[in-house]
């Protein structure tokens, strides 16, 4: 991605957009308080906006710069829509919504992640986000293109300029090391 | 250390590579070699298998995001025939909100258009209820241009909603076919859609998705509002077909929406609608959208930072008015644009008739001067049989034979001279004038028909009359409408004199001035 080749740009904007609004969808499928469309959608048109506006903003100077970025991105909107839809003030507490148990004054209750290992509600996902960020460079950088970013090995191993041997192994280590951290389990020696 | 550290890692890669290929490899068997590292192996692998979610390709995970907004069911796909108490007879439409059907009320015969719902909208007993609340509000609604909910129902699981069946386009199939429109056309259009959306929002109604495709343009010119009230029962925006990619579905129509819709739907009044029917009428005259760009994102950007393209650009015949009520419309802050649709239907109808009082009395003065160098010139010829070129600066002005006369209407604010014409077969004509610019309507009966007529146009100084757009009731307007069309108002001869081409070849008429009739018109104020 050279400077000024917009399109490419371009492309790559509207491919952390359509990311990001997966997971968007993904996080608050499973939130089913703020399921109603008119909730999703501007939640969705909000996030993404304001993703296309960070990426617009600067000038990365390569494509791993650029996808570091876009991921970072991604975790902060997502880590930050959590946020307004979750706690006492958050915009789904004040839905409640049929056929979901509950007070629906209350935050949801934080509960484990689900057979699938995947996080079940919104603190889960916030939590998961954040551990991403915690993660170690090399682990994160590769976690950022594999999973944000969606790129294959071979090509974030390009963009890493490194094997994709290499790239498989930090994304081994990233998997363990958030799994380890979520569930709290100790990680070996 | 090291060594172990690389056997593991060649173990743990094994394993993964098994697994791809669909093989559930025992720890056991893989660390025959190395048994001191199958209980590290065996807990990398219950946690990978934890993480399996995080490997789902984008495909899948595309498929996942997007598969619950799943079109209608098989059971949907396949139900031709009975509904309630409609018979289904053809598929008309389809599109976000679902699918149209062409129907026939079994007890009533009469037939409609029946919208069946995708079941993810209605899924939970809290939306059926918000849906028929909605539906029985609409269902009150009634106004020329809103297409009218009748009814709303629920069989075989299936939620629908019953409305008028239009024999027309939509708006943005009329363009794609037809080109952008005229001027005139266009304006015509855009104050119908306001007049609908202005009823609307007094009933405590707002759009919220007016665009070209859901205004429709019946066969006597009239345009209706489709779909009122019913965005907000829209739950997963990609169903929307047509003219949406699936990223402009899930974004909503991006060239329509308003820049605080986008942002937030909760914070979208009525002034949205006035943004979306800004960004229809740009449209309209040009047959592009307002912002271009290849991506949702280009475009929603766009409406929300950069500045609305200039109308009079893209479409040069555009007045200079048109273009002042195109950039309040799509304003970027609400508060900015009109605060409400009668200030635009106000301001639209005022503008596009008359600019200025001074231009009426100019028309006024210009016709009663060629009133009195006409009266002049008949009663020279009349007392000495020959003719001479009228002098009009010197004679005393006759006065018209029937007077204008002045009134407010709702249809149009401002007073308006109007003249009652009947014409030579006895036609009902009222000629609503601002200035140099005229509206008409007539009723009259043709054979066991009763035809109603429009017509718009200029008077010009020289008491010229150019019509620019007519259409006539029951027929289609294309049918009607002239070619060519002037006339000359002819006072002295208490008529107004014209010839007109239509289709099927000249047609010469004469409106006879009368006495107006209307209780609403009152004398010229002095």
């Amino acid at each position: 991605m050279r400077a000024g080749d917009q399109t490419a740009r371009q492309r790559l904007i509207e491919h952390s957009c359509e990311r990001l609004r997966g997971l968007a969808r993904k996080m608050l499928r499973q939130y089913p308080k703020v399921r109603r469309w008119e909730e999703t959608d501007d939640v969705f048109v909000e996030a993404v906006t304001r993703l296309h506006h960070s990426l617009e903003s600067v000038r990365p100077e390569s494509p791993r710069h650029f996808y570091n970025l876009a991921a970072t991105q991604i975790r902060r909107v997502l880590i930050d829509l959590s946020r307004r839809y979750y706690g006492p003030e958050g915009l789904g507490s004040r839905h409640d919504t049929v056929g979901i148990g509950g007070d629906g004054n209350a935050p949801p209750k934080y509960e484990k992640a689900d057979s699938s290992g995947e996080p079940s509600d919104l603190a889960e996902w916030t939590e998961f986000h954040r551990q991403v960020d915690a993660l170690p460079e090399e682990e994160r950088e590769v976690f950022n293109l594999v999973w944000y970013q969606q790129l294959t090995h071979d090509r974030a191993a390009e963009v890493l300029g490194v094997t994709a041997r290499t790239v498989r192994r930090h994304w081994q280590d990233a998997r363990y090391r958030l799994y380890k951290a979520r569930m709290g389990e100790p990680l070996p020696e | 250390m090291s060594t172990d550290t690389d056997q593991f890692r060649d173990l743990l890669d094994r394993w993964e590579d098994l697994r791809d290929q669909g093989q559930e490899p025992s720890i056991e068997e893989l660390c025959g070699d190395a048994p001191h590292l199958a209980e590290r192996l065996r807990d990398w692998v219950r946690v990978l298998k934890m993480s399996d979610w995080l490997c789902r390709s984008a495909d899948e995970v595309a498929d996942e995001t997007f598969g619950e907004a799943a079109a209608l069911t098989p059971e949907e796909k396949d139900r031709h025939g009975v509904l309630g108490e409609y018979t289904l007879l053809e598929e008309i439409g389809g599109g976000g909100m679902g699918r149209v059907f062409k129907a026939v009320h079994r007890k009533m015969d009469r037939t409609v258009a029946v919208k069946l719902l995708p079941e993810s909208l209605v899924r939970s007993p809290e939306s059926v209820e918000r849906f028929q609340r909605e539906i029985q509000a609409l269902a009150r609604l009634s106004h020329p241009n809103i297409v009218a909910v009748h009814d709303a129902g629920a069989a075989d699981g299936a939620h629908y909603y019953v409305m008028d069946l239009i024999d027309g386009r939509d708006l943005a199939r009329f363009v794609k076919e037809d080109g952008p429109l005229s001027i005139q056309r266009a304006v015509d259009y855009a104050l119908q859609a306001a007049r609908g959306l202005e009823y609307a929002h007094s009933q405590g109604i707002v759009h919220r998705d007016i665009k070209p495709s859901n205004l429709i343009l019946d066969r006597n010119g009239t345009v209706k509002i489709l779909d009122l009230g019913i965005a907000r029962f829209q739950p997963l925006p990609e169903q929307a077909g047509d003219d949406l990619t699936r990223t402009g579905c899930v974004l909503g129509t991006v060239d329509y929406m308003p820049p605080e819709q986008a942002m937030n739907t909760r914070r979208a009044d009525h002034r949205a609608d006035i943004y979306s029917l800004g960004c229809t009428l740009y449209f309209l005259l040009t047959g592009q959208p307002l912002f271009g760009g290849d991506t949702v994102m280009e475009r929603l950007v766009a409406h929300r930072e950069h500045p609305a393209p200039s109308l009079r650009k893209a479409c040069p015949t555009a007045p200079g008015w048109l273009d002042g009520v195109f950039r309040k419309m799509v304003a970027k802050k609400p508060e900015d644009r009109y605060q409400s649709v009668t200030d635009l239907v106000s301001d639209l109808a005022q503008r596009s008739a008359p600019r200025s009082w001074r231009w009426l009395w100019l028309v006024v003065l210009t016709v009663l001067l060629a009133a009195g160098a006409w009266g002049a010139w008949s009663a020279r010829t009349a007392f000495h049989g020959e003719s001479h070129t009228p002098e009009p600066a010197q004679q005393k002005p006759l006065e018209l034979p029937v007077k204008p006369t002045w009134r407010t209407t709702s249809e149009y604010p401002l007073i308006a001279g109007v003249w009652t014409i009947v014409q030579n077969k006895g036609t009902l004509v009222t000629v609503v004038q601002h200035g140099g610019d005229f509206v008409a309507t007539a009723s009259y009966k043709s054979g066991k028909e009763t035809v109603s007529w429009r017509a718009e146009g200029r008077i010009s100084r020289s008491g010229h009359l150019t019509m620019s757009f007519v259409h006539t009731q029951p027929h289609p307007p294309d049918k009607w409408l002239p070619q060519t069309r002037t006339a000359v108002l002819n006072p002295n001869g208490k008529a107004l004199e014209g010839y007109a081409v239509f289709e099927g070849g000249g047609h010469k008429f004469t409106w006879k001035l009368v006495e107006p009739r209307s209780a609403e018109e009152k004398e010229l104020p002095k």
